[in-house]
């Protein structure tokens, strides 16, 4: 008979034993950050003049252009015209010191929308469906979308079934353009399911995650929003000659993409209309859930 | 006697780990005696080009070596700013292209196939000699240098101002070997030194002497290349590929006699203009001369697949 310690199992055993009860710390934090976003009521107006003379001043979430969250070590108020995170040495004149930030997130992607007319115009998580954002084009910008011939798209549907065709899908959540999910958990998926959510105070707010940050002690979060074009409502951030590629029949055109350098130059791409963050949110851990308002109106 | 038998083979495994001196040289070329495989020029004047002629007149030729070890080899220069835009245009021998082989989709121009052999690649730095971390003549180095942030986080950033042009393609990156690499310096601040960093990322396998053109000039490089009306970069400065029999190493000697002829041969077949074609040239030059004996800028066509163009 063979002594104990010399079966194997046992010895595996003992060999595992010491190793369970070591936890070596990194000290290296590295987790979801979340909080909360608000856009003054301001950034979600806007007055809309018509060519019979006529004005239109709305409010909605559909005013409401991507924003843009980025870390920073910090933000100076001095810089530019409007709040900045600091920025690195200029090494070439033409090009804006880099920001170099930790990390980052947008609220709101300018996503494919499936007609060119409609390239670089939709952000996720505004519209409630696709004919929240014909009609939107059609009786508020009054300027209807066209498809490919020029021709004035008729309903949402219309639109819907051209984005399945053309991405190969068949539900709404492949394309997240519009709401798709029960966000708030009442049972039903409306305009309480988007982005944004205006509150009793007028102002509008979103939640917010950072994935997988790695956490550094005194970086401050900052951001801004996009605000649409006045004269096309497109996004300045995006790139309207990339993204997906449509190459059908007499359709030919790139359905837009963002600029990969957003968060480390973002005064090219702010302008006036553009709202920023005045001040940026300091962190002093990794658990805080600041509320950072994009208020500051870039004129 | 069985501790014998455990002693030995350790103890050889030991002496053999003391004899091992690996340096990894052997993969490198050797130095050329005479020829320095880090140079300094010193400061260079910058030209004002006005005509083409300017071109072939202000271009700076030269000739470096390896440094025989895996250190990194090169040249530098200075210049000071002008305040404007300055253009820095380096052509290192010779010209080289894959041999087209497709019989569906060829390129007749490029049948005959290339000498791999008398090419080589210099690679282009450039920024503020301020941010330049080599010792010039004596050590290459680099244009990194360490930002630290208001937290103290270090972030490693390159100063260096030259991003590669190339008229045909995205910018940014290293032209491959025997292609001119330029690119444009703009608002240069007046009376600065400026540092152009000529890495040398391989020497021809002939002879390890890699020649190279060198022009630094006012304005942008798309400019002087307009201005030159070539129709490829590699046209703009021409004969930069020297005879090494017409000097010893060290002295600039001689452009091969035919390097002009087979440059614009080369350039027009890029351009597809369907004139000079590069496959014609090289079938003429196969004729012409013995290419074991005497240089030839094309390869041997029996050495590669028959087919091609």
């Amino acid at each position: 008979m063979n002594h104990p310690l010399r079966s194997n199992g046992l010895r595996s055993a003992l060999l595992l034993l010491p190793l369970a009860a070591c936890t070596y710390d990194e000290g290296i934090i590295v987790q979801d950050m979340v909080g909360t976003i608000v856009v003054p009521e301001a950034a979600a107006t806007r007055t809309f003049a018509y060519e019979d003379g006529t004005e239109q001043t709305v409010t909605d979430t559909r005013v409401i252009g991507p924003i843009y969250l980025g870390l920073y070590a910090s933000v100076d108020a001095n810089v530019l015209a409007y709040p900045h995170p600091e920025m690195g040495p200029i090494i070439d004149p033409d090009v804006p010191g880099d920001t170099y930030p930790y990390g980052g997130t947008a609220v709101g992607d300018v996503r494919f929308a499936c007609v060119e007319f409609l390239t670089c115009k939709t952000v996720s998580g505004r519209f409630m469906d696709y004919d929240a954002i014909v009609e939107w084009f059609r009786d508020v910008v009054k300027d209807p979308v066209t498809d490919s011939s020029g021709v004035e798209v008729p309903s949402g549907d219309w639109l819907k079934q051209e984005c399945y065709d053309l991405l190969f899908v068949t539900q709404d959540s492949e394309v997240r353009i519009t709401a798709y999910e029960d966000r708030n958990d009442d049972g039903v998926i409306d305009e309480k399911d988007l982005d944004f959510v205006q509150r009793s105070d007028g102002a509008f707010e979103a939640p917010f995650t950072i994935f997988q940050q790695d956490f550094v002690e005194g970086f401050s979060l900052w951001g801004w929003m996009d605000a649409p074009s006045p004269a096309d409502q497109s996004f300045r951030t995006c790139d309207p000659t990339e993204g997906f590629n449509v190459a059908e029949y007499d359709a030919d055109f790139y359905g837009g993409t963002l600029y990969d350098n957003l968060l480390n130059f973002p005064s090219n791409y702010i302008e006036r209309g553009d709202y920023v963050a005045s001040t940026g949110f300091t962190y002093q851990s990794a658990d805080e859930t600041p509320e950072l308002l994009i208020d500051f109106l870039v004129e | 006697m069985r501790h014998v038998r455990t002693v030995v083979p350790v103890g050889l495994l030991l002496m053999a780990s003391a004899g091992c001196d690996y340096t990894g040289d052997w993969l490198f070329a050797g130095s050329v005696e005479g020829l320095d495989a880090i140079q300094d020029l010193g400061e260079l004047p910058v030209a004002v080009i006005e005509t083409a002629e300017d071109v072939a007149a202000n271009v700076y030729r030269g000739e470096v070596g390896p440094t025989g070890t895996p250190e990194v080899g090169g040249v530098t220069f200075t210049f000071k700013g002008t305040g404007g835009t300055v253009c820095v245009w380096v052509d290192p021998e010779a010209a080289y292209w894959v041999q087209s082989l497709s019989p569906i989709y060829g390129n007749a121009d490029f049948a005959y196939p290339d000498n791999p052999f008398d090419d080589g690649d210099l690679d282009v730095e450039a920024g503020l000699a301020v941010f330049y971390n080599g010792s010039p003549g004596e050590a290459m180095g680099t244009f990194q240098v360490r930002y630290e942030d208001s937290l103290g986080n270090v972030v490693p950033i390159s100063a260096n101002e030259c991003t590669i042009s190339y008229s045909d393609g995205p910018s940014g990156g290293h032209m491959g070997r025997g292609f001119p690499e330029y690119c444009d310096l703009s608002n240069t601040q007046p009376g600065v030194n400026y540092l152009v960093a000529l890495e040398t990322f391989a020497t021809p396998i002939d002879d390890d002497r890699l020649a190279y053109g060198l022009l630094l000039a006012e304005g942008s490089c798309q400019d002087i290349f307009t201005l030159t009306g070539q129709p490829n970069e590699e046209c703009v400065i021409g004969s930069e590929t020297l005879d090494p029999n017409s000097a010893p190493p060290g002295e600039i000697g001689e452009p091969y006699t035919d390097n002009a002829d087979f440059e614009l041969s080369y350039c027009a077949s890029v351009a597809a203009t369907g004139e000079n074609s590069l496959a014609a040239w090289c079938n003429a030059e196969s004729d012409d001369k013995d290419c074991n004996e005497e240089h030839c800028f094309c390869g041997n066509l029996e050495t590669t697949a028959p087919t091609g163009g």
